[in-house]
């Protein structure tokens, strides 16, 4: 079963368009979101949650259709937490607490309890007194306290200290030992996502350029760096190369390890390409530097 | 509704305290215009609860929240007519002090009038607070504070005349089908303006 199921989704904005897409997300796993600033991630999220409705397509969550009257049910068993905590400054922790356990069914007090402490949050201070680590850690405490299924967060992490970072990814990483819990996590740092998504979705443009499972794609790209006066004495399956960045000294070529062939010769070394070099090169194609 | 509504009332503690004292103040003047002074007053604390969450965004997060959208929409009414019925019962209190501690001559003829002239400013308030929300849902909480000042110029300079020929004609504006017309029209408005506000509301999520 998918946890979170997108199907020719598009809309239109004035100056950008989702366009046509189509993304799984299965049971159980981290799925990253990952793209350029504008790349739609947040919009995917909030159409997902229908706070934002789409022109076309249709979007399963949790396997109801997000348009029916059941979906309201679905929300509560989706934990979410956006790039910045949005609740009015002037409440607590302790207020924020008796306000949700109104909206959410299965608000466990309990659990709100456990990560307050293991956070070291305050109760009684104002939020808008909270560092950004702070906030963000209230808004993930709130998003397990309610014993969701899915758990939605939109650059949560964007902002913070390494150390919160870390914090942060170890919770969300035990959230899912339970195999029924997913979490869709959007961020362009890569390297959070690196280290704990299982399958990479990325968005360039509104569009969806692939979406594989993590260790595979990284198996799967290599990086050849050549000398400019050696491009074009290079033989090489043109269908291999995914991206290409030049500068004075060097090129970079993004290659698709898989398609390349026996003939092909290869001057220089094929390096392991990161996340963060396959995203540029795709993203930006031919670059001169 | 609950959660939303002590949202707001937490959010708006501090500020309410100090507006029960203005409140309560121009509920002790004993004169018939500080009553739809003070009934527009109380609206201005619901009404500053769009601000409070504007300026947090806070709509961001409840679009993401399980609130069905008519929940959002009649919470910030409710909450409208709950400051409306606070400040009439500490005005009709104040009143009755005034009778208790013989500052007023309060006679079982004075005491109704009084009341219908409260109940005449309270829908009064209802139907204002009702042409104000679509414009606040539709156009946010800063152009639509500047419909408020206009329509609570429009209001208060028609319940100036009013007052004054209240007074002449003894009773014209208390009598009872003027009452019943009034509640008749707070009611169309505000079941028309939930309506449209939620209309608004609706569309916004599709931007």
């Amino acid at each position: 079963m998918h946890a979170i199921e997108l199907t020719n989704v598009s809309k239109q904005f004035k100056n950008f368009r989702i366009d046509n897409l189509h993304l799984t997300i299965p049971t159980g796993s981290i799925v990253g979101l990952v793209g350029e600033n504008g790349a739609g991630k947040s919009t995917t999220l909030h159409m997902i949650m229908q706070a934002i409705k789409k022109d076309s397509g249709t979007i399963h969550v949790l396997g109801v259709n997000n348009e029916t009257d059941g979906f309201l049910a679905v929300k509560q068993k989706v934990g979410v937490v956006l790039d910045e905590a949005y609740y009015p400054e002037t409440l607590t922790a302790k207020r924020i607490r008796i306000m949700l356990k109104d909206i959410y069914d299965a608000w466990d007090d309990d659990v709100f309890d456990h990560y307050m402490e293991q956070f070291k949050l305050p109760y009684n201070q104002v939020f808008k007194d909270f560092s950004r680590g702070m906030k963000m850690k209230l808004q993930l405490a709130v998003a397990l306290s309610h014993h969701a299924e899915l758990l939605i967060l939109d650059e949560a992490t964007s902002g913070l200290d390494p150390m919160v970072r870390e914090e942060i990814l170890d919770i969300i990483n035990e959230f899912t030992r339970d195999e029924r819990h997913t979490v869709l996590l959007s961020s362009h740092i890569v390297s959070d996502l690196e280290k704990s998504c299982d399958y990479i979705a990325f968005l360039h443009e509104g569009r969806l350029k692939f979406m594989e499972e993590k260790d595979g794609l990284l198996e799967r790209y290599r990086i050849l760096k050549v000398a400019p006066e050696e491009i074009n004495a290079l033989t090489i399956n043109q269908a291999a190369i995914k991206g290409q960045r030049t500068s004075r000294y060097a090129v970079e070529l993004l290659v698709d390890k898989e398609a390349l062939s026996s003939s092909d010769t290869v001057f220089g070394d094929l390096e392991k390409a990161t996340l963060e070099d396959v995203m540029i090169l795709m993203t930006k194609g031919v670059k001169q530097s | 509704m609950k959660g939303l509504l002590l949202k707001d009332i937490f959010t708006l503690e501090k500020q309410m305290r100090v507006l029960l004292i203005v409140i309560v103040g121009f509920a002790l003047i004993p004169a018939s215009n500080m009553i739809s002074f003070t009934m527009m007053y109380a609206l201005i604390i619901p009404i500053s609860s769009f601000g409070y969450d504007e300026r947090a965004k806070w709509d961001r997060l409840m679009r993401m929240m399980p609130i069905p959208e008519k929940s959002i929409i009649l919470s910030k009414y409710v909450l409208g007519y709950g400051f409306v019925g606070m400040v009439s019962v500490i005005m009709l209190m104040a009143q009755f002090g005034y009778h208790v501690f013989g500052y007023q001559d309060l006679t079982l003829a004075s005491y109704p009038a009084f009341l219908v002239n409260v109940i005449f400013m309270v829908l009064t308030a209802l139907i204002a607070y009702a042409v104000l929300m679509p414009f606040i849902f539709k156009l946010g909480m800063e152009k639509g504070r500047l419909v408020f000042g206009a329509v609570f110029a429009v209001l208060i300079s028609l319940t100036i005349p009013f007052s004054f020929i209240q007074i002449v004609s003894n009773g014209l504006f208390i009598s009872p089908w003027f009452i019943w017309m009034l509640l008749l029209l707070a009611i169309v408005v505000n079941i028309g303006s939930i309506k449209l506000s939620q209309r608004f509301y609706s569309q916004n999520t599709n931007s």
